[in-house]
């Protein structure tokens, strides 16, 4: 399969990437865990020790062999396994996307279905100028915006802070209500416009108006033949999403304080903790590279034009 | 400058101007900010948090600094980068794009590869990176964008690329031998151009946008330049005290992309409908071509309804003995169907069906509401199809043959004027509600459409769309359905019933598929099938496999058809009765056989001398009809037909003729409508000068 090579070849550039954005950096590690007073002697001995005094393919070799085993190596400042770190945080960042994904579908799927039918009718321009509005709406804007309105002025939901899961599922969704939302308001625009879109194409097609001739009721029509259909475009474009949310969590994050993967990521890289912004680098694009893969495979299982050969009689 | 030719830039539409102005303003702010009297840097720690006032419209921070005067300053840095950043996605990435969609192959692979490895790394990292090794300024936020934004620059580029790459004129160009770059420059670039630069559009406000993020968490602009984004970053702290903080900045923000992307809509739209129309006749669904054409700008004729002649609407009666009569005339036309095809019909009395003809259409009129005014697309039709027998709707496309079909199924668009009655068995449809008028679809009156590639789901397994029918209207569960479906396919000559079950259409064959899409509308047993140029998209030898299909099903299941043709030996060769229209109107009317030998009407005559001569044994047209059926909205007073018939005389333009008992041959057995009754509307009719 031509895909699941060339797939290989951008998550080896991807690893790379992450390696060498990192520790090309300017900013010595060393000096970051001994502090400035440190002598010249003390600092070799700790480049030594995290092997920093190798070239850089060799180090590059050696991490991406143990990270092939899960061991991405310890922080530098943490005193923890980097993988440990990363999968604290990433609990709560996944936590988000996937709300984020389930509300943004959950709105923008029923109303871009209902917008298609109704086509330039007056639900239709209703649901095309908010969804229009909704996507200038800037993360950072209407993060803030939101907490203004529920949180400062409303009292309605936390503004800070995050509550794990295992502390109270019912104070953990609380705590996640306004991240979630900003994150799910200009995605459910979104994708209102991809399936309107989509969907006013397909209604068009004669199997539609057949189905319409032979008197099936209309939520049939629209969910068993006309979803069915553009649920495939949107396949792809949500997996797309996914990528991008997990990237892009990290304005939500620093404004609700969640201790997720941005945040992390910010931190550590102003701590010089190369060893977890690696981890996390290649942990986030090689999600992103996955996601859209996996919806490209999906899209293709789930496609019989695709999945089959065609006229075999 | 506007003036640059005005039809260019009309229709854009308001909310586009709207946008337009307000980008000018931003332009004009950036540019002026330093004359202007706004020091974005006094700051008088005795004014700190003051509400917006006349003084300072956006209020002031903490230290009395007025956020006007930074925010105008601040558009400064928003469109550098939204420019700059524009500009390097062109720069790097449309070139980028262009040479992978030309070259393909390998240099493709290479390029596509390296991006996507790109796009995957998370942005703030990027940015934080940059800022490292580089330092913190405008400049780095460009980059940052820059290299986010050009890896999508050059996906459209390569996308619109490849869309134009196979075109004669690109190809000529390669084949005279000119260069790569020349090509690319003077071929390619003229017609991505268009997408290419509204995506560039699109991309400044990610940039803007992306500026905003970065100098909100104090990657972006450095700490002595204005900047929106570092505004609300400031106001955050103060929420609960000094909401216009950072609330009139973020509003800049809205207003800014929101208007990015509504030229970029705008501009897209305005493109789309620039281009000339894809090969939309034959993609067209056959609803949507039939309501674009009704759609055309134009008045009613003042007609004046002329009256019906009686013989018209009395009850089919002598429905037997038709078709036996006058064999030799379509002999050649029916040698398309296999042996034995055509058995004497058996009277309506002996079969378990009440009486009476299966459907009943008296006086039928419709009006449709267009933007212009009512337009008349059907105009007194009266017609009867007693149960196993087969009428024929031939016309030429746009006469209103499927307008009509749609009208008996109850599927006209909303607002539509039905004048008359439409009976099924009796039962006038147009007394049902919507609901009562689709729950007879399907069940009691089911469709062929044209083309069963498309009329098909291509995404459900075949059986199961001809379970579907009998699961919505009898509500039979899956495993009965999937029997039924399974009875069903067998019944319509579909070899490995089994196997077919669970393929898809586009796994089949034409023929197969249409043999499909006629077991899913016999689902439900339905009473009358209206067939809508059911072979026209098949082969020559399949189209007589269909027909000879139909034939035995409407004989087996005593089922009234209506075939809807524009091929009027077909008509012939497997109707009872033809009736031709034109024009919204049926123009004259016959048992096949006496139509197609004898042909009264002129119009009828001029469409039969068009079409291929089955008899002579050629496929070829032997004359065109000249000009074109006139468009429902410029109808003719008198007879449609007369700005193209050969025969038409000063009474031909004045007033439309009747359709009444062909004067020639009226006599009593001829009488009656639905059986050997022969109805001409022309004035001039051709046996009038014959005999
Ligand atoms: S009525 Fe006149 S114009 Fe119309 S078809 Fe007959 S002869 Fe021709």
């Amino acid at each position: 399969m031509r895909r699941a090579g060339s797939l290989v070849v951008v998550l080896f550039l991807v690893s790379m990437g992450s390696f060498l954005l990192t520790s090309l950096l300017p900013g010595d590690p060393a000096v970051a865990i001994l502090g400035p007073a440190a002598t010249p002697q003390s600092l070799a001995v700790v480049r030594h020790s995290l092997a920093l005094d190798r070239p850089i393919p060799t180090q590059y070799a050696t991490w991406i062999g143990r990270a092939a085993t899960g061991n991405l190596g310890r922080s530098y400042q943490l005193e923890e396994q980097v993988t440990t770190v990363l999968a604290r945080t990433l609990v709560v960042t996944v936590e988000l996307v996937i709300l984020a994904e389930l509300l943004a579908l959950l709105i923008g799927v029923p109303v871009g279905v209902w917008a298609a039918q109704r086509a330039n009718q007056r639900f239709d321009k209703i649901a095309s100028a908010v969804s229009f509005g909704a996507l200038a709406l800037p993360q950072f804007a209407l993060a803030i915006a939101l907490v203004l309105v529920f949180g400062v002025r409303l009292h309605w939901f936390p503004t800070i802070g995050f509550v794990h899961i295992s502390d109270g599922l019912g104070a953990n969704l609380r705590s996640m209500v306004l991240p979630t939302l900003t994150l799910a308001i200009p995605l459910a625009a979104f994708y209102t416009r991809v399936v309107r879109t989509d969907m006013v194409v397909t209604l068009r097609q004669p199997h539609i108006e057949l189905a319409r001739a032979m008197g099936y009721p209309t939520r049939r029509i629209l969910v068993r033949h006309a979803l069915r259909q553009s649920s495939l475009t949107l396949i792809t474009v949500a997996g797309l999403q996914i990528g991008a949310l997990l990237g892009g969590s990290l304005i939500v994050e620093s404004i609700f304080a969640l201790p997720g993967m941005g945040r992390l990521m910010i931190q550590r890289i102003g701590a010089r903790d190369y060893t977890v912004v690696q981890g996390g680098v290649l942990v986030i694009a090689t999600t992103y590279v996955l996601a859209n893969f996996g919806a490209d495979l999906l899209h293709s299982v789930l496609d019989p034009r695709l999945r089959h050969d065609p006229v075999s009689r | 400058m506007v003036s640059a030719g005005p039809k260019r830039w009309s229709g854009l539409g308001a909310s586009f101007w709207l946008a337009a102005g307000w980008l000018s303003l931003l332009v004009f702010a950036a540019m002026t900010a330093s004359w202007l009297p706004l020091d974005p840097n006094g700051f008088d720690p005795r004014n700190g948090l003051l509400a917006p006032t006349f003084r300072h419209p956006f209020g002031t921070t903490k230290v009395g600094e007025d956020i006007f005067a930074i925010a105008v300053h601040g558009s400064r840095v928003a469109l550098i980068v939204g420019l700059c950043s524009a500009l390097v996605a062109l720069l790097v990435g449309a070139p980028l794009g262009l040479i992978a969609g030309y070259f393909r192959g390998r240099v493709d692979t290479v390029i596509t590869t390296l991006l996507d490895a790109v796009v995957a790394f998370p942005t703030f990292v990027l940015a934080s990176a940059l800022v490292l090794f580089v330092g913190q300024s405008v400049l780095t936020v460009v980059l940052v964008v820059g290299v986010v934004t050009a890896p999508l620059m050059a996906r459209v580029t390569r996308t619109a690329t490849r869309t134009v790459v196979d075109r004669d004129f690109v190809l000529a160009s390669r084949m005279a031998g000119a260069r790569h770059a020349r090509v690319m420059w003077q071929e390619l670039r003229p017609n991505i151009v268009v997408p290419v630069l509204t995506y560039a559009i699109l991309i400044s406000g990610v940039a803007i946008l992306a500026e905003g993020a970065l100098s909100f968490v104090g990657l972006g602009a450095p700490s002595d330049k204005a900047s929106w984004g570092r505004l609300i970053a400031g106001g955050r702290e103060e929420l609960q005290r000094a909401w216009w903080w950072s609330m009139c900045p973020s509003a800049l923000f809205f207003l800014t992309i929101l208007s990015v992307n509504l030229i970029n809509d705008r501009l897209q739209a305005r493109w789309l409908l620039g281009r000339p129309l894809p090969k939309s006749k034959a993609q067209a669904p056959r609803g949507v071509a039939v309501s674009a054409r009704v759609s055309a700008p134009a008045v009613v004729s003042p007609e004046v309804p002329h009256a019906r002649p009686p013989s018209d609407s009395g009850p089919g009666g002598d429905s037997t003995g038709v078709g036996l009569g006058a064999m030799a005339h379509v002999a050649a036309a029916r040698a398309m169907l296999p042996v034995g095809r055509r058995s004497p019909d058996s009277g309506p009395g002996a079969m378990p069906f009440p009486p009476g003809p299966r459907l009943r259409i008296e006086a039928l009129t419709v009006t449709l509401t267009t933007p212009v005014g009512p337009v008349r697309i059907l105009d007194g039709i009266d017609l009867s199809i007693e149960p196993g027998r087969v009428l024929a709707l031939v016309g030429e496309s746009g006469a209103g043959k499927t307008m009509l079909a749609r009208t008996i199924l109850g599927m006209l668009p909303d607002g539509t004027e039905v004048g008359g009655r439409v009976l099924l068995d009796g039962t006038d449809l147009a007394a049902l509600d919507p609901q009562g008028r689709r729950r007879k679809r399907g069940r009691e009156m089911a469709v062929v459409l044209q083309d069963p590639q498309t009329a098909l789901d291509p995404v459900m397994a075949v059986g199961w769309q001809i379970a579907e029918p009998a699961r919505v209207h009898l509500g039979l569960a899956r495993a009965l359905a999937r029997e039924h479906a399974l009875a069903l396919m067998a019944s319509v000559g579909i070899a490995e019933p089994e196997r077919r079950f669970r393929q898809y259409p586009h796994q089949l064959s034409g023929g197969l598929r249409q043999r499909v899409a006629i077991a899913l509308a016999l689902s439900c047993g339905p009473q009358l099938l209206i067939a809508d140029e059911p072979t026209s998209a098949l082969d020559v030898t399949v189209q007589a496999q269909i027909l000879a299909l139909l034939d035995r099903l409407r004989r087996d299941r005593h089922m009234a058809v209506l075939l809807i043709t524009h091929d009027l030996a077909m008509a012939a060769s497997f109707a009872d009765e033809i009736a031709v229209m034109y024009s919204g109107r049926i123009v004259e009317r016959a048992a096949a056989n006496d139509l197609f030998a004898r042909p009264k009407m002129r119009y009828t005559q001029a469409l039969l001398a068009s079409a291929p001569s089955l008899a002579a044994g050629s496929h070829q047209r032997l004359l065109a009809i000249p000009g074109q059926p006139p468009n429902p909205y410029f109808r003719p007073s008198g007879c449609a037909f007369a700005p193209r018939c050969g025969f038409a005389t000063a009474q031909c333009i004045e007033s439309a003729p009747p359709l009444v008992v062909d004067p020639c041959r009226a006599g009593p057995s001829s009488a009656d409508t639905g059986g050997g009754g022969r109805l001409v509307a022309c004035w001039h009719p051709a046996g009038a000068i014959d005999s």
